[in-house]
């Protein structure tokens, strides 16, 4: 019984070692990996194929007041397959359009984002249009000058995690609603 | 079995009160360590275990996740935040969609779960919109997977806790060095 304790002991200890020594020397392999840049292929704002409009109407959506929205659509193509290595577990894709608005002095909204988690799936276009409504909170969106970029979240399997983000793009918005 | 308790019957009884003493050593240096990891992260629970798949797939439940809460270090759409709703006992691990800084530094922001296809209001306390600085526990920085399935475990098997936790309080006891 003592024994048995004993062997236990020693081989879990020795399997927590020899583990940690593991993921060390993964996350060692890796760590000078630079994921700051993207191989671009085209960035350009398209416009709004949808509208900006005051959304106060929709009391279902469960906003507090008065509220505009857009829905905007953008072209961007990017390439992340070099960022891809043994320990990458996923990236996580995203467009933030930035702003300052008369009630805030800084806007972030998300309006575009996916998941990629293989090499093959890492050319991203973006031209069918965002994914969210870009709500605003409050009414700042009429003839707004805002800016976009692209942010990318990478997820190892192990280890940290960081966050990265490109250079910012203009894009004005309209100065009438749409409807 | 004898063998089991033969340190223990060559053991005076300042010998014994000696392992005592080094058990406690045990118990208060952990305790230590953990709240040591508070003031250095800042985060009031600096590690957590990830139990749903709302993060899928860069979270799976039983990974570790590590966190920090720097009050200097702005929160920004993105990241991924750990945040506790009124309640509800478990804190939800989410990324930020949305957010709304004011002039004075207050911020509000809105989460969703990279596995969920909305915005995380329904799952906010009723009435409740926005999360604010108040809300989050951390911020996470860095994944251990698997791990954390020890802890799940024991926690939806109590007994299994306990026998674990006798076991060991009763080696460090009676096994002398």
């Amino acid at each position: 019984m003592y024994r048995g304790f004993e062997r236990l002991n020693v081989v879990f200890t020795y399997g927590v070692i020899t583990l940690t020594v593991c993921v060390l020397a993964l996350n060692l392999t890796t760590f000078f990996k630079d994921f700051s840049r993207i191989e671009t292929v085209n960035l350009d704002f398209k416009g709004f194929s949808g509208f900006i409009k005051n959304s106060s109407r929709y009391p279902s959506l469960r906003v507090d007041g008065s509220h505009e929205t857009a829905f905007l659509t953008l072209d961007a193509e990017a390439d992340f397959q070099s960022m891809f290595n043994w320990n990458v577990k996923q990236l996580f894709v995203s467009v933030v359009v930035e702003y300052v608005s008369p009630m805030h002095a800084r806007n972030e909204v998300v309006v575009w984002d996916k998941i990629i988690v293989r090499e093959g799936n890492a050319l991203i276009n973006t031209n069918k249009g965002s994914r969210y409504m870009h709500w605003d909170d409050g009414t700042g969106l009429r003839g707004l000058k805002a800016n976009w970029r692209l942010k990318w979240n990478v997820i190892r399997n192990v280890g940290p995690m960081a966050d990265y983000q490109s250079p910012a793009y203009e894009i004005e918005f309209p100065k009438e609603y749409s409807h | 079995m004898d063998s089991l308790f033969d340190d223990l019957k060559r053991m005076n009884k300042r010998q014994f009160l000696y392992q005592v003493l080094s058990f406690g050593m045990i118990v208060s240096s952990a305790l230590m360590i953990w709240k040591g990891l508070m003031v250095v992260t800042g985060s009031e629970s600096p590690i957590v275990v990830v139990l749903s798949g709302s993060m899928e797939p860069a979270f799976h439940r039983g990974d570790l996740l590590f966190l920090t809460n720097f009050e200097q270090d702005p929160i920004r759409v993105g990241e991924i935040v750990v945040f506790k709703v009124e309640g509800r006992d478990i804190p939800i691990v989410h990324r930020v969609l949305k957010l709304h800084e004011r002039d004075n530094g207050t911020v509000k922001f809105l989460t969703k779960g990279d596995n969920n296809s909305v915005d995380d209001r329904g799952l906010y306390a009723p009435g409740q919109l926005w999360l604010t600085k108040k809300d989050i526990v951390g911020r996470a920085r860095g994944l251990l997977p698997y791990v954390g399935m020890v802890t799940i475990y024991m926690n939806e098997y109590p007994k299994v806790k306990y026998m674990l936790l006798a076991g060991l309080a009763g080696y460090v006891l009676i096994h002398r060095e």
